[in-house]
């Protein structure tokens, strides 16, 4: 209880360095949003009175606890460009980027643990080489590189789907589905190839443990074991890996996003860095950061639960 | 009965048998000791007994169960035999239980291999088991996973899951090594109740020949995978023929004899 | 054949068995003809995606957008009293014509009958009075503002406004025209806009897409398209991924490279960009202060081979501060007043004082590649005279903030467009301490031959005489290293007829049809 009480003290304090980090930082990046907002016909009074309009005028620090008073309230404040609430830009966005998430994460899992399985298990040595060497292949292939070659060969050439062609989710959800497992393989293939990795190293490691010669002793096959026995303790490791791949795949996402155009939340956050739009910068690098925490605060409480020894004690 | 003949056993690369030309028989009601420094092929019999060498293992000779060669049988019809007729109690409790399942699976297991009795009917007969290798609470221990357990509980929870499918025969590979004193002699007479009880062979491995000298009825003496030395106890410890057999006796500490 | 091989190996090796099913799943609109083609070439409806790199970022109220991208859009949707047609003449809109006063000071506009507001409302001369009124106010642009801050009046006469100035402006009409009238008393302009045009906005989603739709109740020649979608792609791979695809009808400012490498068959138009890109140079940092090095750099720069280079010769030289769309005031004998002389250019640099040449800095926003490669070219070329430039990248948004607003450059290649249709557009910004002269340009010839063509008492072909005049200055003096107006390749589908380009940055969806 007080380890939970005291994670969750870190969390929020975590949540607030990154704030403020992120809003100082950021002002010392080059240019600012009055300039970018007038481009090339800005005249140095259009600029200042621009600037005033948005409260640019005002110092730093002032500028952030009025943000940090909104945010507490739960008022993510207006984009400079769009002149749209920033949460109401933002709940479109982040249902893309969720969606393909969890289509990324689902497809991650239902390729690596079979794969790995087979992997950990099969004792062939040239099945074994060959299959470490395509795993190891194809885990350094970056997401994105994999995403312009699925564009180019799967669609252009095979034409198995139409890239650029998205729909929205509110309009033809599984329309949008079949668009998005596209970029969700190009993001599980190799995250896949990371966990089918470190699971066949697991299993190796676990089939070589006592509680293995036990279970034969008792007759049991080895299927079984591998399923019954081994495979439980293989995952605990596997398991951290892979709810931290949550919140690496929504950060691969932005890339992804990119590749593939679709408009999600990764998309907003790179357009709106260079637009200097500090409001939705802000509010996207918070909920990132919001994320991730919260998905190791889950990663680590899924160990426990997953593991009697450290769940018990 | 379960005999051995001329049982050699040589891993690959390895430049001198592990067991050359074994040769002894262990009947049922019978507590065989079987004693020899670490390396001197004490656990590589019982292994192969039992059937759990690496398939790379290159085995001769013969091994038979009631007159029927277990040698050259297949893995199927080894598989019936291991847990069900010869079971195995290995030395380190703690690391030979699945970490992350509950006790009462663990004792279960052999009656999920080799019998179809449904889950209540499983269970009752591991907590029989449990009862009987003189588990305190066997329900509740049951629950708990190995690592809430003492080395005694789970090396008496080791002794209940070989039980439980009733075996022949029962392989003792150093159970006690990992156990302090007293725990150590409730084992041995839990083992020697049981052999007497249910009639079951038992093969006692151990480096210390106080507990087999206090166990067993016969003894065989193992050094460099061959059998040395072997006869009934009481003549083996009171007139050792071999140089090797008694240095293996001066080694007991002087502090056990004054247990005695 | 290598396309073949490579998706057979992406295709078997990776993903074959686990996308059997998606092969049923592809989207109806792609053909089974063997070629990518444009989406809608056999349309039931008579709708059409156009591609646009970059989004619709900023409020859509017309008086606050400021993004270029947002204007060529919203053009669709908004008109003034009178608007441009694709020859640069003021044509009237909401308006019904329109007249000018002897003395240039009064102009009147009959209201046109039947005009109404795409939420349903008559146009009256309340909203039009809105209009300038909030116009003048608010407009972030900065010659509109000027333009409006010399309106005395605006009255009602039968039916029709009458709008009197302090002082003659030669330029009013444009400005007019840049006025867009909206209804009085609706403030969703931002981001549900409302106006007279002949499409109205439905929607926009961020980064996704903008949706246009034919407005029924639009009083002129209705259009033949009844839906638009612009579809937004943020990375220009992706939308030249996306229309070799087919997934679209019309993409715009395409370079010759991507025009070169497209596999399937849309129609491809070539027209111009309207801008003028130059090496910029900063008057106010030694040695361009002086003229002999600037003559120089622009001997040294060839802009044929330039071109030739860069877009397979295609895009129009310049010479001056105006582009060839700009017919009136475009003087071509001025883009080739500095043929390519490397020995002159050696010559006037060891006048100035560096025969052995220098070194200097060309900063260049990285987001636009045709103004990169270009630069590459020239400052090969420039090596020849012994001048060393240093390219630096940066991004478009530094770029705004610390060349173009900070001026802190030595010399920068970009491209200067209108944002009216008038020569002020483009040669306001060389005036002597104005607020848009980023180079510090500050010649009084110019000073005066510009005050001269604005001023209302030389009759209009005066005028053109002083603006003509101002070009001269700026090629005489080498203001700049002058180089092209681009060339714009326009990818459109086949079916379709009656693309228009225009002499200022806007993209007319009425005039589309499918044949």
């Amino acid at each position: 209880m007080k380890t939970l009480f005291s994670k969750f003290a870190a969390l929020i304090i975590t949540l607030f360095l990154v704030s403020a980090l992120a809003f100082f930082a950021f002002a010392l990046i080059p240019a600012d949003p009055a300039t970018t907002m007038l481009g090339s016909e800005a005249t140095p009074e259009a600029v200042a009175a621009l600037r005033a309009q948005l409260g640019l005028d005002r110092p730093l620090p002032v500028r952030y606890f009025e943000w940090l008073k909104g945010f507490l309230r739960g008022d993510l404040g207006e984009s400079y460009l769009y002149r749209m609430e920033v949460g109401q830009m933002l709940s479109g966005k982040l249902a893309v980027s969720a969606l393909l998430t969890i289509l990324s994460f689902l497809l991650t899992v239902a390729l690596s643990i079979p794969l790995g399985v087979l992997a950990g298990s099969v004792r062939n040595r040239y099945f074994d080489a060959a299959a470490v060497g395509l795993n190891q292949l194809v885990m350094s292939v970056p997401p994105f590189f994999l995403g312009i070659l699925a564009c180019y060969g799967l669609g252009i050439v095979l034409k198995w789907f139409t890239p650029g062609a998205y729909v929205s989710p509110e309009k033809d959800f599984w329309g949008c589905v079949r668009y998005l497992i596209f970029p969700a393989l190009s993001i599980a293939i190799p995250r896949s190839a990371m966990a089918v990795k470190l699971l066949r190293g697991s299993i190796r490691d676990q089939l070589g443990q006592d509680y293995v010669r036990t279970a034969r002793s008792r007759g049991a096959s080895e299927t079984s074991i591998l399923l019954r026995q081994v495979l439980r303790n293989a995952l605990l490791p596997v398991i951290t890996f892979l709810a931290v791949s949550l919140a690496e795949i929504m950060t691969m996402s932005i890339l992804i996003e990119q590749v593939f155009s679709i408009p999600g939340v990764g998309q907003l956050l790179l357009s709106s860095v260079s637009n200097r739009d500090y409001p939705v910068v802000l509010a996207i690098v918070m909920l990132l950061a919001a994320w991730i925490v919260t998905i190791h605060f889950l990663a680590d409480l899924l160990t426990r639960l997953a593991d009697p020894r450290v769940r018990l004690g | 009965m379960l005999q051995v003949e001329h049982l050699s056993v040589r891993f690959p690369g390895g430049a001198v048998p592990a067991v050359e030309d074994v040769t002894f028989s262990l009947d049922r009601g019978e507590i065989l000791g079987l004693v020899g420094e670490s390396g001197s092929g004490k656990s590589v019999t019982a292994q192969c007994l039992a059937g759990l060498l690496l398939p790379d293992a290159e085995v001769t000779g013969v091994i038979r169960l009631e007159g029927q060669e277990l040698t050259g049988a297949s893995p199927t019809q080894l598989r019936a035999v291991r847990g069900k007729e010869v079971a195995m109690v290995f030395q380190e409790p703690m690391t030979s239980l699945n970490p992350v399942l509950r006790v009462e699976r663990q004792v279960e297991e052999a009656l999920r291999v080799h019998t179809r009795l449904n889950g209540r009917q499983r269970r009752d007969k591991a907590l029989a088991a449990m009862a009987e290798a003189e588990l305190p609470e066997p329900a509740a221990l049951g629950r708990r996973y190995p690592h809430q357990l003492s080395g005694g509980q789970l090396q008496r929870a080791m002794i209940a899951a070989a039980l439980v499918s009733e075996p022949k025969y029962l392989l003792c590979d150093e159970i006690t090594t990992a156990l302090d004193v007293t725990v150590q002699a409730q084992i041995l007479d839990l083992l020697s109740r049981l052999s007497r009880e249910r009639n079951m062979g038992v093969l006692f491995i151990s480096h210390d020949l106080r507990l087999v000298k206090k166990l067993c009825h016969r003894a065989l003496v193992m050094r460099g995978g061959r059998i040395v030395e072997t006869g009934a106890v009481e003549e083996l410890f009171q007139a050792p023929r071999e140089a090797y057999t008694r240095r293996l006796l001066d080694a007991i500490p002087t502090r056990d004899n004054k247990l005695r | 054949m290598k396309k073949q091989i490579l998706a057979l190996f992406l295709a078997v090796g990776v993903l074959a068995g686990l996308l059997g099913g998606c092969r049923e799943a592809t989207p109806q609109n792609s053909t089974a003809s063997s070629t990518n083609a444009p989406s809608s070439q056999a349309p039931q409806k008579a709708e059409i995606a156009v591609g646009i790199a970059q989004d619709l970022d900023d409020s859509l109220d017309p008086y606050q957008m400021t993004a270029a991208g947002t204007r060529e859009v919203m053009f669709n949707v908004f008109e003034g009293l009178i608007k441009p047609d694709s020859q640069g003449n003021f044509v009237p809109a909401v308006a019904a014509s329109y007249t000018v006063s002897t003395d240039g000071c009064t102009y009147t506009f009959p209201l046109r009958e039947g005009v109404t507001f795409h939420n349903g409302k008559e146009c009256t001369f309340e909203d039009v009075l809105y209009s300038f009124q909030t116009c003048a106010a608010v407009t972030v642009n900065s010659s509109v503002a000027a333009a409006l801050s010399n309106v005395a009046d605006i009255r009602e006469e039968n039916g029709g406004v009458v709008i009197t100035l302090t002082a003659p402006d030669p330029d009013f009409l444009s400005m007019a025209a840049s006025v867009y009238i909206v209804p009085k008393d609706y403030d969703g302009q931002a981001t549900a806009p409302v106006g007279t045009g002949p499409f109205r906005f439905v929607s926009r989603s961020i980064q996704e897409n903008v949706i246009l739709e034919r407005f029924d109740g639009y009083y002129g020649a209705k259009p033949a398209l009844e839906r638009v979608t612009y579809r937004i792609f943020s990375d220009g791979n992706a939308l030249f991924t996306a229309l070799n695809s087919g997934a679209l009808d019309l993409v715009a400012h395409l370079t010759v490279d991507q025009v070169e490498s497209l596999t399937n068959g849309y129609q491809i138009l070539e027209g111009t960009m309207n801008l003028v890109q130059a090496m910029y140079l900063n008057h106010a940092k030694a040695p361009f202060d002086n003229e002999l090095v600037r003559q120089a750099l622009c001997y040294a720069v060839d802009v044929d081979a330039m071109l030739a280079l860069t877009a397979d010769g295609h895009g129009a030289k310049v010479g001056s501060s105006m582009y060839p769309a700009f017919g009136k005031y475009f003087d071509s004998a001025l883009a080739d007043r500095y043929p390519h002389d490397v020995e002159k250019a050696k010559a006037l640099l060891a006048q100035a004082g560096y025969p052995d040449g220098f070194s200097f800095t060309l900063t260049v926003p990285s987001n636009y590649a045709p103004h990169v490669d270009t630069a590459t070219v020239i400052v090969e070329q420039l090596k020849e005279v012994g001048v060393e430039a240093k390219l630096e990248l940066v991004e478009w948004e530094t770029w705004l903030s610390e060349v173009y607003a900070g001026r802190n450059f030595e010399a920068t290649l970009v491209g200067f467009d209108a944002s009216t249709l008038t020569a002020s557009a483009m040669l306001a910004r060389w005036v002597t301490g104005d607020g848009k002269n980023m180079i510090g340009y500050t010649n009084p010839d110019y000073d005066a031959a510009y005050a001269a063509a604005r001023d209302p008492a030389h009759t209009e072909e005066e005028q053109t005489a002083y603006y003509r005049q101002c070009l001269e200055i700026l090629s005489d003096t080498a203001a700049n290293v002058y180089l092209q107006d681009l060339a714009d390749f326009v990818a459109i589908n086949p079916a379709l007829t009656g693309y228009a380009f225009y002499p200022l940055y806007v993209m007319d969806m009425s005039t589309l049809s499918f044949q």
